[in-house]
């Protein structure tokens, strides 16, 4: 009888919690202010002229202004400007933490999910297509399959060995180096960190896979193998995309940028990364004079504040130019005391307002912050402080309430209904007087007068 | 022998309702294979059946929707015609009644849930028919989405027994399973049994409140 009965105040408990949540969340958001600080970022045009770019949330609006040229005015952009981007060059290694494997294990086994890809953006002559299989988990082994995109047919399985018909065994199948991804993208999509990934358009035709031994490159239309990289460049890291100046494939590897060609069969030009940011991630521009241009953000905690960092590199590895201070932003943009006013309104229970709260940001903030996971967690804790004592006041008042009720009503109070209301605060009372039938016949406000005597009315 | 009755029963009020599902599954797998007739409204194409989303995707818009018909067709309807007063009429309590005929719903749901499934996963298993090569351990992700679906059935079973306004209370039961399957689809990675620890807790709580419902609930 208890069971069903918390049960279906729980029930009702969570279910209006999400209604409540999203209703009062919708109705806060015309009342949640724009950021106020712009945000500016480097840009290039197609003739590789560097730009400074800002945008106003507050305003809606994009400003640009020369690189060359800090003492002009910004001026807004239009369309029909070209259109501005960098090369994201994110770590392998910090990628992999972040997005830890998304197949669950099940009673102890690696379902085998998401293990394949298919490519939709390649389209080959031959209208062939091609997919990564894993077949193990841990350690990552897989396999390319070609398959004729018109018949089904497939044909021909890649592995070690190069192309065949036969099926690859478990032994010539490739080990790969991660496993956090696996997948086969096409050109130019923005994706972080991988094992797989293939350059696929009418100038790239080769998939690179990042084997625990090295780096293996796959002609996709012959299927022929061939080793980019040896051994010692195990942590190195492959991101492409096009080059405005030039079309171009960059690597990025433990201490250097590498660029190829369309043909690949030569080294391109390569750039010295700063010894600095060998461990993080980082953005790059290759400038109309054959420079590159890093650009990454740092903390500086006393002030919390993040600052791009921009520097350009020549080819023999030589600083160029510095800017550390294009533009400092809030680094970690902590809610202001409405917001937390709010999120203490939108969901006012102990359960969602403190301890995964302090897990959550504890976690999140410790890699932006640059400190341990137990110091972000205080730090959270005590930028929080006011939410959670306003859902533990929120709770408090609920527990009176709900204690009133039952009273007047001559209704029992038990354990399980506390705990419910202490946990779950707000949509646990309203659950509970929804659960707890009254009769209003029995209510006890104010108890009936004895009488003292009779009134005549002459 | 009351409990085959039961299922028979329910087996005959919900044939409707299992052509219309089946005739909807048949439709969105010819769909995923190509049909130009389908395609010509509603691309389904998938190049890699039950890995690519598109299957995930069909499932979880015609049978989650089915399952919460099924909760309430057998709850809502039988108040229309009666049967709930014939039905809890039989010498047998309320509570084992009402069980069973939850039960009955829940076999007949996972079984024409499961169908095109496995139908569809014989089909392209087939050599020639797909361009990849077919292991069953590719449909894993399926099932996890097929356990999730008594959930919904349950919620909707638990709105519908439910005698509170269609504005007020008698809705947050379909908001806890939203949030159930929410949960159990986004966050099942805490750790190894997390998925299954939710995935009983979740039925466990439906089941309890569908028989607090039946106590409380005046069905004259």
């Amino acid at each position: 009888m208890i069971a069903s009965r918390f049960s279906q105040a729980l029930v009702l408990s969570i279910g209006f919690a999400l209604v409540w949540g999203i209703g009062v969340a919708w109705c806060f958001t015309m009342f949640l202010p724009s950021p106020t600080e712009p945000y500016t970022s480097l840009v290039y045009d197609e003739n590789g002229q560097l730009y400074l770019q800002k945008y106003s949330e507050q305003h809606r609006a994009q400003f640009i202004k020369r690189w060359d040229a800090p003492e002009a005015t910004w001026k807004p952009t239009k369309y029909g400007d070209p259109q501005l981007s960098a090369i994201d060059l994110s770590e392998t290694k910090d990628a992999d933490e972040a997005n830890p494997e998304w197949s669950p294990v099940v009673f102890g086994w690696h379902a085998p999910l998401n293990t394949l890809y298919p490519s939709d953006a390649h389209h080959d002559p031959a209208g062939t297509i091609y997919y990564f299989v894993r077949t193990r988990h841990s350690p990552v082994v897989g396999y390319l399959v070609r398959v004729d995109q018109t018949s089904h047919r497939v044909l021909g399985y890649v592995d070690q060995n190069g192309i065949s018909l036969d099926y690859p065994s478990l032994e010539a199948q490739f080990l790969f180096e991660s496993n956090s991804y696996n997948a086969i993208l096409p050109w130019g999509n923005r994706y972080d960190g991988g094992a797989v990934f293939i350059a696929q358009n009418q100038l790239f035709n080769f998939a690179f896979l990042k084997l625990k031994n090295g780096i293996v490159q796959v002609n996709v239309e012959t299927g022929e193998l061939k080793e980019v990289y040896p051994p010692s460049y195990l942590s190195a890291n492959c991101f492409n995309s096009f080059n405005a100046v030039n079309e171009r494939l960059y690597i990025r590897l433990e201490d250097k940028v590498l660029s190829y060609d369309p043909s690949l069969q030569e080294f391109g030009a390569s750039w010295v990364i700063p010894t600095e940011i060998r461990k993080s991630d980082f953005r790059i521009i290759e400038t109309n004079s054959s420079n590159l241009l890093f650009e990454w953000a740092s903390l500086n905690q006393k002030k919390d504040e993040r600052i791009f960092h921009n520097v350009i590199v020549s080819n023999d590895g030589s600083v160029i130019e510095r800017r550390d201070n294009i533009k400092s932003m809030a680094a970690v943009s902590q809610s202001s005391f409405r917001e937390r006013m709010m999120s203490a309104v939108v969901s006012p229970a102990m359960i969602t307002d403190s301890i995964p709260i302090l897990a959550m940001l504890g976690g999140r903030y410790a890699s932006i912050w640059g400190i341990s996971k137990w110091e972000a967690m205080w730090r959270s804790f005590r930028e929080s402080l006011d939410m959670v004592l306003v859902t533990a006041l929120i709770t408090v008042i609920c527990l009176t309430v709900f204690t009133v009720r039952q009273h007047r009503y001559g209704l029992r109070i038990v354990w399980w209904q506390i705990s419910l209301l202490t946990v779950l605060g707000f949509p646990a009372l309203v659950a509970l007087v929804i659960t707890e039938p009254i009769d209003r016949s029995k209510r006890l406000l104010f108890a009936k007068p004895e009488q003292a005597g009779i009134e005549v009315f002459a | 022998m009351w409990m085959i009755q039961i299922f028979y029963k329910e087996l005959l009020s919900l044939r409707p309702l299992i052509l219309v599902g089946l005739a909807t599954f048949t439709v969105a797998l010819m769909g995923m294979q190509g049909s130009k007739a389908v395609s010509m409204i509603v691309n389904l194409g998938s190049p890699a059946p039950f890995l690519s989303n598109n299957f995930l995707t069909v499932y979880f818009f015609i049978a989650y929707p089915l399952a919460g018909l099924f909760g309430y067709w057998t709850t809502l309807w039988e108040f229309g015609r009666g049967t709930w007063l014939f039905l809890l009429h039989r010498p047998r309590p309320v509570t084992q009644i009402i069980f069973v005929k939850m039960l009955s719903v829940l076999i007949l749901l996972m079984v024409i849930t499961a169908m095109p499934a496995l139908i569809f996963a014989w089909y392209v298993s087939r050599p020639g028919v797909e361009v990849l090569p077919f292991e069953w351990r590719f449909t894993f992700e399926f099932w996890r989405f097929w356990l999730l679906t008594p959930i919904v059935y349950l919620g909707a079973f638990c709105s519908g027994l439910s005698d509170g306004r269609w504005y007020g209370s008698r809705l947050l039961p379909i908001a806890f399973t939203v949030a159930a399957i929410f949960f159990c689809i986004a966050f099942p990675f805490f750790f190894p049994w997390s998925f299954w620890i939710a995935q009983v807790i979740f039925l466990w709580l439906l089941v309890t409140t569908a028989m607090q419902e039946t106590k409380t609930r005046d069905f004259s």
